[in-house]
């Protein structure tokens, strides 16, 4: 960060803040911030619209398939952006399978707003449903016992208790779509450019490092911005509102009205999020004349065009192995980090907290673009290391490490450290009988979520990637920029296949985590 | 302005927590609904509030089924167990909750949160939050929320359930007066007696989800017509007997003597609460019945000591002195007083109330 900093301010080695506010001002700058900025507040309303019924349906029934939507509704989330961008690629219009008439075309907003939707709906449902499944039921009942009708005690009893949820899922849904890299860069076409897109160009294609450095600290400067509000938000949640544990709040299904509710958003919500990972699998069978299996078999041909330097199969070699690593250092330094978090309080402990945030808000473009210019040099040139690679993704994944540990953590009851020291246990021995067990499960939880997040890592991997050690995400990218029916097909199937894994990943990493992954 | 349950059932999956309630409760009365805990009293509630749906039966008020009427458009007002005070608001903002629905203007709220504040003790308590408020007051405040509307019948949820014992006794007394004063219609459960028969005219005892007792509040303490009710109410000495004749002799192991009330020929349950039983000296009196049997232990209930004695057919538990509390293992003579024992139809045997 401090790199991305100094070089903006002093690109020739001089001061040059004059050369930062120019480039601040040029209408340029200011037409990508305002698309940017507008995209992002449409982008989290639209999110919330689809992601708040979902999450009341989750939360407040118990019905058969709930903890399997509870579990798909993460799917969508932990998909690589490529894998979104193509999914929506393949169902949008002009080129896609859209049997529904009035579907945004690709290069519109439209269809930037529907990918972001889909990608952060589980942001929604899972922030706003944690709380809304707690909330004692008969709070409500209590409203319509005093005359309320329904609308009204949703307005006037839930809102106000929710709204801090709302408020924090707004917020990080915002950061999300403020940042967003890859689907922008596939959706929106060239003519939309976001200050994230911006930067990426500039670095990659026009190599003007100081436009680069001016634009990421306007972003920088923008998403320190909302964290702050979103932090607010967040510590405003230990409202006055009765709280239950999740399974008591829940109510089984059992009105005309309440199961036309609950199948109505149920079905919509499985529809939206179901149909473009399908048409994804589906077009990946696609071929000259008809269904083929081309696509799949040329995963694992070197391209005979030199156009990708491998085969892709060896690509998702390398992103398995990536990951990997990439795993161990996140959980490593965000599972300590979380432990002393989660024993900390006061100021110091939730700046710091809001500090570790950061890089979830920052864009990984960013970070990449970091790692660029901050390690290319002695002591440290890593540049033309492999190492580079799994650190920046571990970077990435590191602040979803800690939001998943530091909430589990904290819910280890001292007393019961106090309990096994009655018992006579020494400290060891209450570490290990008191505190272990919960760690493990989080960390396990933390450890499956930063392996998704790092193997479909995309935005902070396109900037340092070496040639002979491609990862998936990026092969997916540039087969897609690719023109004809051969290379799309291939495109497809690596993105199906990067889908598969990352889907295995996450419910494998559900199943250890059983609803209880702390805030996302 | 009647309510009336014919038949009532409600089921959890398959348990029924209602299980066929007929209950009738006319303008002005308060009626108490006794049961332990797990017979369905919340439930009952709940299902006059019409927040739980009927799997059988008919809630009527004024002669009318509440069936299609949602629980907002009833009109009536329960206080809930836990009081569930809306915590994002004020003590005034809970109150006001039911008439700001009713669209009652901004002045007039003001002056009937005041008034209702005044009622239940809580003067100058408006802009109080509610998390600051002690047990006793939050359970004041959730009254005077529940009140505010003017329900047309008003439901109480162990409304002194959350207290410790002495604020409840204290409470007991304002509660009923409050109640009368307000002159509303009001059904309220509760699993403690001394609450039930201290605010309730009538008293109904609700036991796996079926109506067993229900009768003005002294006669269904004195004379329960149900073995599950009497057992509830106190009724701890139980043993089986047979009755024989017109104005009927019983015979069990307790001895034989005339029945305090007309009662069928045919099997019988005996009960006796302890005060029923007496120690040694008072049994001389005539015909009544006297039992020798050796002291096994000494306990303390409610107010006062007892005395556990191995009677003919188990244990029994007889009232005592606490002067002459006999040590165990002493044999002493307990006195039966025929005209406390409690003489029912054994269940099953005609005669018998049908549960």
């Amino acid at each position: 960060m401090l790199a991305i900093l100094a070089r903006g301010v002093a690109p020739a080695g001089a001061p040059a803040l004059g050369e930062l506010v120019r480039i601040w001002s040029e209408p340029s700058t200011l037409r990508v911030a305002g698309f940017t900025v507008a995209q992002a507040v449409l982008s989290t309303a639209a999110t919330l619209a689809v992601g708040l019924p979902l999450a009341h349906v989750c939360s407040r029934y118990r019905f058969r398939g709930r903890n399997l939507v509870w579990a798909l509704v993460m799917v969508p989330f932990v998909l690589p952006t490529v894998v979104v961008g193509a999914a929506f690629a393949a169902v949008l219009p002009p080129s896609g399978w859209a049997p529904v008439p009035g579907l945004p075309r690709v290069g519109t907003l439209g269809a930037i707003l529907a990918a972001h939707t889909f990608f952060n709906v589980a942001v929604v449902v899972r922030v706003v449903g944690a709380l809304w499944a707690q909330l004692d039921p008969r709070t409500e009942e209590a409203a319509a016992m005093l005359g309320a009708g329904r609308l009204r005690t949703f307005r006037e009893v839930t809102l106000p208790v929710l709204a801090p949820a709302i408020a924090a899922a707004g917020a990080i849904t915002f950061l999300f779509c403020f940042t967003s890299f890859g689907v922008i860069l596939i959706l929106g076409g060239p003519q939309r450019a976001t200050l994230e897109t911006e930067i990426y160009r500039a670095t990659a294609e026009r190599l003007d490092l100081t436009r680069a450095a001016a634009l990421s600290i306007l972003q920088l400067g923008a998403v320190v911005t909302a964290l702050g509000v979103g932090g607010r938000a967040r510590r405003r949640r230990d409202l006055h509102a009765r709280l239950l544990p999740a399974t008591d709040a829940a109510r089984p299904v059992r009105t005309g009205t309440a199961r036309a509710w609950v199948s109505g958003v149920g079905g919509a919500a499985a529809l939206t999020l179901g149909v473009p990972p399908a048409v994804l699998v589906a077009r990946s069978f696609s071929g000259t004349g008809g269904a083929s299996l081309a696509g799949w078999r040329s995963l694992a041909r070197t391209d005979p065009t030199g156009y990708l330097d491998d085969a892709p199969l060896a690509a998702a070699w390398t992103s398995l192995r990536y990951a990997a690593v990439a795993t161990v250092i996140a959980v490593a330094i965000g599972g300590s980090a979380a432990v002393a978090l989660a024993r900390a309080s006061g100021r110091l402990a939730r700046w710091f907290d809001q500090g570790l945030m950061l890089p979830l808000g920052v864009s990984a473009v960013t970070v990449g673009f970091g790692f660029l210019i901050a390690l290319d040099r002695p002591p440290l040139d890593l540049r033309a290391s492999a190492a580079i690679v799994p650190i920046a993704q571990a970077t990435v994944a590191l602040p979803f490490v800690i939001r998943t540990v530091v909430p589990l953590a904290r819910t280890i009851d001292p007393r019961l450290r106090e309990v096994a020291t009655m018992a006579g246990a020494g400290p060891r021995r209450v570490w290990l009988s008191v505190d272990a067990p919960v760690l493990r499960r989080a960390l396990g939880v933390a450890a499956g979520f930063a392996f998704a997040v790092s193997l479909g890592e995309f935005g902070a991997t396109v900037f340092i990637v070496r040639p002979e050690t491609t990862t998936l995400p990026v092969v997916v990218y540039r087969l897609l920029g690719r023109p004809g029916p051969a290379a799309y097909a291939q495109a497809m199937a690596a993105a199906t296949l990067l889908m598969i894994c990352v889907t295995v990943a996450t419910l494998v990493w559900e199943r250890a985590g059983r609803q209880k992954g702390g805030d996302l | 302005m009647t309510l009336r349950l014919e038949g009532v059932e409600v089921c959890y999956g398959p348990v029924h927590a209602l299980a066929g309630v007929d209950l009738e409760v006319r303008p002005g009365q308060v009626v108490a609904v006794l049961g332990p805990s797990g017979s369905g009293k919340s439930t009952l509630l709940r299902a006059v509030a019409g927040l739980e749906p009927l799997a059988a039966g008919r809630i009527r008020w004024d002669g009318r089924d509440l069936q299609a009427v949602p629980p907002h458009r009833r009109g009536f007002g329960l206080m809930f167990q836990e009081h569930l005070l809306f915590g994002h608001t004020d003590v005034a903002g809970n109150v006001a909750f039911g008439l700001r629905v009713q669209g009652v203007g901004r002045d007039e709220i003001a002056r009937r949160v005041a008034r209702l504040l005044d009622l239940v003790g809580l003067p100058g308590y408006e802009h109080r939050s509610v998390t600051s408020l002690s047990g006793g007051e939050a359970q004041r405040v959730a009254l005077a929320r529940a009140l505010a509307p003017g329900p047309a019948l008003l439901m109480l949820d162990e409304p002194l359930g959350s207290l410790d014992r002495p604020r409840r006794e204290q409470l007991v007394g304002e509660l009923g007066a409050l109640l009368r004063d307000a002159g509303v219609t009001v059904l309220f459960v509760t699993h403690d007696q001394d609450e039930a028969f201290a605010l309730a005219e009538r008293v109904v005892v609700l036991a796996e989800g079926r109506v067993v007792e229900d009768g003005p509040a002294h006669e269904v303490w004195a004379r329960p017509r149900s073995v599950t009710g009497a057992r509830f109410l106190g009724f701890v000495n139980e043993t089986a007997g047979h009755a024989t004749g017109r104005a009927p002799t019983v015979d069990c192991p307790w001895g034989s003597f005339r029945a305090p009330g007309p009662v069928p020929p045919g099997p019988v349950r005996v009960l006796a609460r302890p005060d029923a039983l007496h120690l040694d000296g008072r049994a001389g009196g005539g015909t009544a019945p006297a039992l020798r049997a050796e002291v096994t232990g000494r306990t303390f209930r409610r107010d006062r000591f007892l005395v556990q004695v191995r009677g003919p057919d188990g244990p029994l538990l007889a009232a005592t002195d606490p002067d002459a509390l006999p040590e165990v293992g002493a044999t002493v003579t307990v006195g039966v007083d025929p005209d406390r024992v409690l003489v029912v139809p054994a269940p099953g045997a005609a005669g018998a109330p049908a549960r």
